[in-house]
């Protein structure tokens, strides 16, 4: 079953998820893409200009983004009409093809994924966060699109992942798109606490 | 042509005379650059009649930097005066200094770009060089990290300025 979910399956394999998340796109309110990224631009300027240390802007960009990522999955369950992953195989193709497209209009693709499936890489181009931007010398450790890092990991959390997500890959930095990390590090047990003791 | 302008300090009738300004509202330069001929530029600083970095060659070129910077800054009354009679953003002419003319273009927003050419360079280029620019500019603009009025320090922006700018030559 894993050696099926290597490249050449997951490509063909990935074509329903593709449609959905075309489906569901299309469904969306959308907004103008120029608004979100100046949007964006104001608040992680500002963001700097009150903390001065791009580590701490890179923490609250990921914090900002979890509690965005907890709220998030409920719409995105209820909108996109996905049926629930049987693997992490599918989870990836989930958030990639579906999540993305949805929210964030890109075509985003599952670049690799380890062989239990629990790491896998995100990419995709033409990022709409960044449009326009340049960083600055002194900004150059900034993780600019860490927000959404934390809306993956903030959505995974409520539906009982563990997860680390980071970035990997910024066309800010020079790459040629954008690059996100995934794993999944534990998966927790809903656990019903008794009401009548 | 290369090896003529090369000779800097002689033969000055000969080198290419460019050099390229944006100026921001209150007479701010934020981006500075010497075109067509001589390599580099150099990004504006905050005000000031300080010589342009690009000097390549003896003193003689040092003098025309700073006459270079002077004679702009006096373009810019010819700029407010002609603003008002035009709603184009492309100003044309609007001084002359010996045989240099100043090309302007000035934006709704009170950024002016002025070009010291001399004769030699078409009009409808000059149109066309203006017009470029100004879209890389608001491309900057639109960077959350650039301080509207601060000066252009995008080597991307340069590197752009620099490539439109052979179309000028």
């Amino acid at each position: 079953k894993q050696a099926l979910a290597r490249q050449p399956e997951v490509m063909s394999s990935s074509k329903p998820y593709a449609r959905l998340g075309d489906v569901a796109f299309d469904k969306m309110e959308k907004i103008n893409a120029e608004l979100l990224t100046m949007t964006y631009g104001a608040l992680v300027t500002q963001l700097i200009k009150d903390y001065q240390d791009v580590g701490m802007v890179n923490q609250e960009l990921e914090k900002m983004g979890y509690n965005i990522g907890c709220r998030l999955v409920d719409e995105f369950l209820a909108k996109s009409n996905v049926d629930s992953c049987a693997t992490f195989q599918e989870t990836a193709l989930v958030i990639a093809k579906v999540a993305f497209k949805m929210f964030l209009g890109v075509n985003c693709d599952v670049t690799s994924q380890s062989s239990d499936g629990r790491r896998f890489d995100l990419y995709f181009k033409d990022n709409p966060l960044t449009q326009f931007v340049e960083l600055p010398p002194k900004c150059a450790d900034l993780d600019y699109s860490n927000i959404l890092c934390g809306v993956v990991r903030g959505a995974l959390q409520m539906v009982q992942f563990v997860s680390e997500v980071k970035l990997t890959k910024s066309e800010l930095k020079g790459d040629t798109g954008t690059g996100i990390r995934v794993t999944i590090k534990e998966v927790l047990k809903e656990s019903y606490k008794d009401d009548d003791e | 042509m290369a090896s003529l302008r090369r000779r800097a300090g002689e033969g000055k009738s000969q080198q290419r005379m460019l050099y390229f300004c944006i100026v921001a509202k209150g007479d701010v330069p934020i981006f500075e650059v010497q075109l067509g001929g001589h390599a580099g530029g150099s990004a504006g600083g905050s005000g000031g009649k300080g010589a342009a970095g690009a000097g390549s060659g003896g003193g003689g070129l040092q003098q025309k930097e700073d006459l270079v910077q002077f004679i702009l800054h006096a373009a810019l009354d010819g700029v407010e005066h002609k603003v008002w009679t035009t709603t184009s953003m492309y100003l044309k002419t609007v001084d002359k200094f010996n045989d240099l003319l100043v090309s302007a273009f000035a934006t709704a927003g009170h950024v002016k770009m002025l070009l010291l050419h001399d004769h030699r360079v078409d009009e409808g280029h000059i149109k066309a060089f203006f017009h470029d620019v100004h879209e890389h500019y608001l491309k900057v603009l639109m960077n959350p990290f650039y301080e509207k009025n601060s000066a252009i320090t995008s080597p991307v922006f340069e590197e752009r300025v620099h490539s439109l700018a052979r179309r000028l030559t």
